[in-house]
Parts: structure tokens; sequence; C-alpha cells
């Protein structure tokens, strides 16, 4: 474990501060308003719903259900094609989250399909350098 | 509160057109639109410019070529909605009493911006544009809910394509005139599954101009008076998106409290120009404008309700997916489509003794918002 922390460390990502690796794997970091209990990913600053200053950190679920997904064909942003991306819906959290997906060649995806998060390359910059981030694959093992 | 009028309408061809600048195309919008009016363009007393990449000054630079100057003028940005937007703009001056007579003046040309040849996206370092989500993404996630939630079939999802590409062959607007089959549609370039180029608009520039007036001066120039009812623009109401794709919560109200304004209900509408850029919005759109019930949007579009001489017609002048959508320009073109369909003057493609109409755009897509703004312009006559 120490020695996947030290290797994330190294690692170039995504952006800073959404994402966080932990015994149990990596977790995406949003924060939550303990007044009226949303869940924001990425953290904000205040809850602009209802303006509570103070809000706690708060681990988002790893696993989630599919609630919908395409695949692009052509690049977009920094990802060459196939780039299959997709929407999570975290029942803990009562959010959903967007995120590329690890998807088989053929592979179809029924919504409802439980998924799990994995850190992964995203893209290679134009320096050459590799860059990480989140994506969600379909679990392998169904139990918690 | 005034009464508003459509006193002028103008538009270019809506096709591909790299040869001209946003400028010289909206150059000729405006002075269709003053044409049209029959007015002196020097009665105008305030514009409002439309454009959603690349410059600054549109309106003075526009309209200083077509005889307006030394007026207030502005110019806004709001993602597709833009059009939409200026219109309600000078709606509010001419409703409100700021002023008597103004111009809407938008365009865009999508084939020389700084954005052509890319997906259309989100808004820079917004998270989920970071991560590869585009307006065909948004919308192929729309059109997989569709099918998971509605039973919607490929067939479903190429129609609003059918049918408005069949409508667009008798626009002479539309740079675009062929007919497509469903065939046609599934098996062209795939761009995000299930969605091919062709449930896409195309990549295409234009300009669009309106004229509004107080009642007053509308009846100097004409006795085919058509009303701009209500016109409101609203943004989207923060984390709506996450639950439902279809039932989108910012159209609905937007609808809600455009019919109420305007005092009609959607049973009324004799048809509606609205944002197809991908074919499945046009499905999801009908319950959310109130044509169908929630549930009802796939035995709705089978029935044929969205054809020119059906119960309620959709994008008589073939839509985004025909004439394409030049962003900063489509919100004025649907109005200008819904007022010659009022003053009966559309052609073959006339919407038969149409009275009311709704000229609809949304735009944008943010995290935590979707689709992050909509406009509506509801004409009557």
């Amino acid at each position: 474990m120490l020695a996947e922390r030290l290797l994330m460390n190294e690692k170039k990502f995504l952006m800073n501060g959404v994402l966080r690796e932990t015994t149990n794997g990596p977790v995406l970091t949003g924060n939550r308003c303990p007044k009226c209990e949303k869940v924001y990913f990425p953290k904000v600053d205040f809850c602009p719903q209802c303006f509570e200053e103070q809000l706690e950190d708060r681990d988002l679920s790893r696993r989630g259900s599919l609630f919908a997904y395409t695949i692009t064909r052509i690049k977009v942003a920094g990802f060459e094609p196939p780039h299959p991306l997709g929407i999570i819906f975290l029942p803990d959290d009562k959010i959903s989250i967007l995120a590329p997906l690890i998807i088989g060649a053929n592979e179809k995806l029924d919504a409802g399909t439980e998924m799990e998060i994995v850190i992964a390359p995203l893209w290679t910059g134009e320096d050459g350098a590799v860059i990480y981030g989140y994506k969600f694959r379909k679990c392998e093992v169904r139990d918690r | 509160m005034r009464d508003v009028y459509v006193l002028g309408i103008g538009q270019t061809v809506f096709g591909k057109m790299p040869q001209m600048t946003p400028i010289q195309l909206g150059m000729q919008a405006a002075k269709a639109a003053i044409q049209d009016a029959g007015i002196n363009a020097r009665i105008i007393e305030v514009a409002y410019g439309g454009r959603s990449y690349d410059d600054t000054q549109t309106a003075e630079n526009i309209l200083r070529w077509v005889g307006i100057d030394n007026i207030p003028m502005y110019n806004t940005e709001n993602a597709c909605t833009t059009g939409a937007t200026v219109v309600n703009q000078l709606w509010k001056d001419i409703a409100y009493g700021i002023h008597d007579i103004g111009i809407a003046v938008t365009c865009e040309s999508m084939t020389t911006s700084s954005k052509a040849g890319k997906l259309v996206g989100a808004a820079e370092g917004d998270i989920n544009g970071t991560l590869g989500l585009t307006m065909p993404s948004y919308f192929a996630l729309m059109a997989y809910r569709l099918m998971q939630e509605r039973g919607a079939t490929l067939e479903d999802l190429a129609y609003p394509s059918v049918k408005n590409h069949r409508n667009a062959c008798m626009n002479p607007y539309s740079m675009y005139r062929k007919a497509l089959t469903t065939e046609d549609i599934m098996n062209a370039r795939m761009i995000c599954d299930p969605l091919t180029s062709l449930h896409c608009c195309p990549v295409t520039d234009g300009a669009a101009s309106i004229i509004l007036c107080t009642g007053e001066i509308a009846r100097r120039y004409t006795s085919n008076l058509i009303k701009l009812a209500s016109s409101l623009v609203l943004s989207a109401p923060c984390e709506a998106w996450d639950y439902n794709l279809i039932d989108n919560p910012l159209i609905k109200e937007l609808a809600g409290r455009t019919y109420e304004a305007a005092g009609i209900c959607p049973a009324d509408l004799d048809l509606i120009e609205l944002h197809d850029a991908f074919a499945p919005e046009e499905i999801a759109a009908v319950s959310c404008l109130g044509l169908c019930k929630t549930g009802d949007e796939i035995p709705y579009i089978r029935s044929g309700a969205s054809e020119i001489n059906g119960k309620c017609p959709v994008n008589p002048s073939g839509g985004l997916l025909s004439l394409g959508h030049p962003l900063g320009a489509s919100g004025a073109r649907v109005v200008c489509e819904v007022t010659q369909h009022l003053r009966g003057t559309a052609g073959e493609r006339q919407v038969k003794d149409a009275k009311v109409g709704m000229a609809e755009m949304i735009g944008g897509y943010l995290t935590g918002l979707g689709t992050s703004i909509a406009g509506i312009n509801l004409l009557t006559r």
C-alpha cells in the first residue's frame, strides 16, 4: 500500500483536490453541507444552496450504479477514440458523477450495472507526461 | 406593461459560407429585417447584438453598415440561447417602456470560428468537459436513457432527423435540402453511440435579425400584427441534471412560466421551433413543453403529432438538424420562422392557419447544471 501511495505521489493528475488514495483504493474527495445535507463534487467553498460556510470533507462512495453511458468515436479533449463516458449514481451520496469508463471492445453495459472507481491514465500531454485521473469499471466482485 | 410586436424579420441562408465574415452575415440579416419592416433605419432607438464566439462589438460593427448608429447598443453571449436572449432583452425594453422600437441582430460563423472542427463542449475548465463531455455525448447519454426508460428504438431516435430533413426540403433558407431515410441516419458515421453524424446538426454559418416595437408603431406599418406575447430566459437549477436527463426541470419551469405570462396553454400551440441540435432532444422536449404527459413521448412522436400537418408541428423549418446551428443566431432565427408561419408567408412549409407559435432554444453545459440556460419567445396573432 505504501508503495502504491508513493507511486500515486509521482503521478501527474488531472487536477488537484479531487482524488485521494486510501487503504481501500482511490476515492473522489467532495464535501457535504451539514445543514442541508447536500453533497458536492468537486468541492465547493460554501453551500450554494443554503449558504452554510462550514462544510465537511467527504470521501464519495467507491461504488455506484451506471445511469447512462456513451462512447465518443472521435478525438475529444485529450482523449484518443474510442472514449467511453458514463454517469454513475452514487446512492450513499445521492449525487451522480460523470466519468470515463473502462469497457471491453464489444461489451455492452445495462443501466444499473454496479461500477467501481479506479485510477487510470487519461491521456498523454504534449510534454509526453501521462495524465492520470479516475475512471469507473464494472465491479468484478459483487459484494462490498 | 405594454404589448410588443414583431415588425421586421430577416435572416440569411443557413449553411457553410466560410467566405463571409460573421459581420457580413449579420449585415444581410439586419438589412433584410429593416426592409421587411418597411421602416427608415434611423427610427431604431436601441440595438442588441448576439454572438457566441471570438469577437467584440457585434451590434456596432454590423449596424453601422445599415444606417444604424449613435444609439444605445449592447452585446450578449449566452451559449446556444444567445439569439433567444437578445430578443428577450429587446422585448423588455419595449414592454417596460424604455424604448419604442429596436433591433436584435445575431450572427455566427461556425466554419471559421476558433471552435471549428471540434465538438462543442462545456465551458473551459469545467471538470466534466475536461473528462470529455461534449454536446453530442451529453445528448447521447439522453438517448441511452430514452431507450432504457421510455423504450425508444433506434428508429425513434432517428425520427426527428428524418422529419426535419423532409421539412427542410421546403425551406429556401436551408442550405441542406435533402430528405434522409432512417437507414441513412443509422448508417452514417458514429459520433457518440448511438448518435451518428446525421443525428447531429451540421456545422453551419448564418445570421438572423428581429425588429420589435410598440403596437402604436406597428399599426403604422402593417395590419398583419404578430405579437411577442411572452419572452423569458432562465438558468438551470443547480444539481438538477443528476437524476433525469429526459425530464428537464429547467425546460419545464421555463415553459410553464412563459405559457402563464402569455395566458395560453400547450394545447393552444400551432407550431414549435425548438433546439434540435441532436435528435433525442426533440423527443424529450415534447413532454417538457407540455405537449404530452411525462412518459408518453414515444407514442406521442409515433402518432405523427410533430409533422407539419400534425397536432402541433415541431421544427417545420427543418430545425437545427437541417439548417445547422450557428450558436448565436439560432435563437433569433426560430423567431423569424415562427413569425413567417403566423403571418402566413412560410410558403410550401406553411403550418395551416397558425395563430400561436413557440420559439425555444436551450444552451450550454456545465457540471452540476447540465443544460445551463434556456429561452422561450411565444408569439401570437
